[in-house]
């Protein structure tokens, strides 16, 4: 057990592309760290330099009181499970879990004791004597994850174990992993694209975007406080509706409200409170965001003030049966900055930025809304959990400027 | 599906035929090879009137003009092949590695060398060579035709290896050293083992070229004990006049070997020259 540190670690390849630009990151003893974010953003490169697989350029990297920089893998104590699973095809399951304590010379039966306990842990007894070729994938996973644990190792480091798997089975593997590691309490480093992954087993997340840490906090901060667009728009599904807004001071009585094209949006006092720098904000063009289950079917939601409202043209009624996504515009522009383009272009492009006045914008609604395609729906916003972001910067507006400035 | 149509008697007939075309020098090699002398000369096609064994005790016992007995020479053949194997397999499996695993510019001109070692004939060089076996005090022995032979076919084995170590994942060398291992640990008993097929591959390709070969032999070895079967065989054409019952008798001592290994590791050969056309 120990904690693994990284100490402005960079890593620059030959041709001068810096996959990871001086990396600060403390991993507690046993904490379960999730490093996130689209592909190409470092994730994995990180990871393999924590497993010695890929060298440190600049930086210093510890795991436990060890600067284990120029310490090969084999004597870094640490066991890791690969996206491929890379199980030694020619070797039975018993063989592969015993792989690593042969190696280290355990005695014979303590190394039985041992693969036994891992595979009843893992459910995996009656296949120990098959080759890996003969088990199914979650098999498969499960084996990889037993060579693992009966290494006893320093650290678990996973590169996507699950992506590999069907929806399924990902989220019966997702829960059966986070138990085991908090059984058996050893540091773990894992890094997924999924963000779903990243919120449900870390106890803290790392997301990252071209190389540079971007926020590191547990998931719910990540929700409530996205410390820039990057990370609220990538965090939460479906993704963070962004349109481009201007904050108002009303005359004299403090309050403020934002306009969302020609509709007007009260805010509460609280949000005001808790967001001190948004004062600063007031006349000036800023991104919102509106995160999708902050919207909601006004017509079930009587009480929902009529300055708290957008009306919107429903495009699009995706019934899931606990809830409904409604896809649908407002007249309002899109929130059109290098970030939010670049945003896109990490979930795949599929969105594109509307022409002229019009924004799509995505509501997940109660399931007895009456809301149809090609009908007007007042949509009532809870205000209070709306987000602000410098369309500059790309910086999300909180208590002062300077707040979480990793750019 | 399974019915018996026209069609299907067609396609019958045709692998009878093609068969029949495939098996008829068997046929005769076999045949004459049970011949005696005067019934080899009367009818070379037609079936033994007398089956002998007599021409095989002959071949293997005395010999043709170089008067090696048969014994040795198989035994000659078989220690070389043996060897060869052997001595390739060990040097050019790591030398593949090393060559696939290292990206620098110098692993890629070597590479490049051996290619070229696999286009040009050993026989450009064969006059120096024997020069230098000479040289070395090597004439005529053993490992003059092992040391001449790892050398001609190194080239191919190495290209055959680095070419499938460079298909090959790096995932299980890397799961191998995390686990533990050393570099030299985890190339032994997890790279190597999954080299199983292209392992077959060099061993037959170039098993069967050493079996096989003539010319080699003829240069470094004739006229001494240390002769390889193809040169025993032709020690048995004779000047004036040829024992063909003999030579057919001998051609099959010389391939029964390779056909029971064959047998033996049908599926094998199979396996290794399938994954060697897809890698």
């Amino acid at each position: 057990m120990a904690e693994v540190r990284f100490d402005r670690v960079s890593k620059v390849y030959p041709d001068g592309t810096r996959a990871v630009s001086s990396m600060e990151l403390e991993i507690g003893d046993e904490e379960f760290m999730v490093l996130v974010g689209p592909s190409g953003c470092g994730k994995t490169t990180a990871l393999r330099m924590v497993a010695g697989l890929e060298e440190i350029s600049e930086g210093e990297l510890r795991i436990g009181e060890r600067v284990v920089n120029d310490v090969p893998s084999r004597d870094r104590d640490i066991a890791m499970v690969f996206q491929s699973y890379a199980l030694y095809p020619h070797l039975s399951v018993y063989e592969n879990i015993a792989f690593g304590l042969r190696l280290k010379k355990v005695p014979k039966d303590e190394i039985d004791r041992r693969v036994r306990d891992a595979a009843s842990v893992l459910d995996l007894t009656e296949w120990l004597k098959r080759k890996p070729r003969n088990l199914s994938g979650g098999q498969r996973q499960r084996v990889a994850m037993g060579r693992a644990i009966v290494r006893h190792p320093q650290a678990f480091l996973m590169d996507e174990p699950l992506s590999n798997l069907d929806a399924k089975l990902r989220v019966q593997m997702r829960a059966e992993i986070a138990r085991l590691q908090s059984d058996l309490g050893v540091t773990t480093i894992y890094v997924t694209h999924d963000q779903i992954e990243a919120m449900t087993m870390g106890d803290r997340v790392a997301v990252m975007r071209k190389g540079r840490l971007q926020q590191v906090a547990t998931p719910q901060e990540l929700y409530d406080r996205p410390v820039n667009l990057f990370v609220g728009g990538f965090i939460g599904s479906p993704a963070m509706n962004l349109v481009q807004a201007r904050l108002e001071a009303s005359d004299g009585d403090g309050s403020y409200a934002v306009t969302v094209g020609d509709q007007r949006l009260s805010l509460p006092q609280e949000l005001i409170a808790a967001r001190p720098a948004l004062r600063d904000w007031s006349g000036r063009e800023l991104v919102l965001g509106i995160r999708p289950e902050s919207l909601q079917d006004a017509a079930l939601a009587a009480d929902a003030p009529a300055d708290r409202r957008l009306r919107a043209h429903v495009t699009l009624r995706e019934a899931l049966g606990s809830e409904v996504d409604v896809h649908a515009t407002i007249a309002a522009r899109s929130a059109e900055t290098e970030h939010v383009r670049e945003l896109i272009e990490d979930r795949g492009g599929l969105e594109t930025l509307e022409e002229g006045g019009e924004t799509t914008i995505v509501g997940r609604l109660a399931p007895r809304t009456t809301a149809a395609e090609g009908e007007t729906v007042e949509l009532a916003v809870d205000t209070a959990a709306l987000h602000f972001f410098d369309p500059d910067s790309g910086l999300g507006i909180y208590a002062a400027q300077t707040e979480g400035a990793v750019s | 599906m399974n019915r018996y149509t026209k069609l299907t008697a067609m396609r019958e007939l045709s692998f009878w035929v093609v068969g029949a075309i495939v098996l008829a020098p068997l046929y005769v090699l076999i045949v004459l090879s049970l011949k005696t002398k005067q019934d080899a000369t009367a009818s070379p096609f037609g079936l033994p009137t007398n089956p002998t064994f007599e021409n095989y005790t002959r071949a293997w016992s005395s010999g043709g003009a170089t008067g090696v007995p048969f014994s040795t020479a198989l035994f000659n053949s078989v220690f070389t092949t043996v060897v060869v194997v052997a001595v390739l397999i060990a040097l050019a499996a790591p030398a593949g590695y090393a060559i696939a695993r290292r990206t620098s510019r110098l692993s890629n001109w070597i590479f490049a060398l051996f290619v070229v070692g696999i286009i040009l004939p050993m026989q450009l060089g064969l006059v120096p060579l024997f020069v230098f076996v000479g040289r070395l005090g090597l004439s005529g022995t053993r490992l003059s035709l092992v040391l001449v032979y790892v050398g001609v076919l190194m080239p191919l084995a190495v290209f055959l290896y680095a070419t499938f170590f460079r298909a090959l994942p790096r995932d299980y060398e890397e799961a191998a050293e995390v686990d533990g291992a050393s570099h030299v640990r985890a190339f032994v008993q997890i790279v190597l083992p999954l080299m199983r097929p292209i392992t077959g591959t060099v061993a037959i390709l170039c098993g069967l070229a050493v079996w096989k070969d003539f010319f080699i032999p003829l240069v470094f070895v004739n006229g001494t004990d240390n002769v390889t079967l193809p040169v025993a065989i032709y020690s048995f054409v004779g000047q004036n006049v040829t024992d063909w019952n003999l030579i057919f008798a001998s051609i099959v001592i010389a391939m029964a070997p390779v056909l029971i290994v064959y047998v033996l590791m049908q599926r094998y050969v199979l396996r290794g020259f399938v994954t060697g056309v897809r890698g």
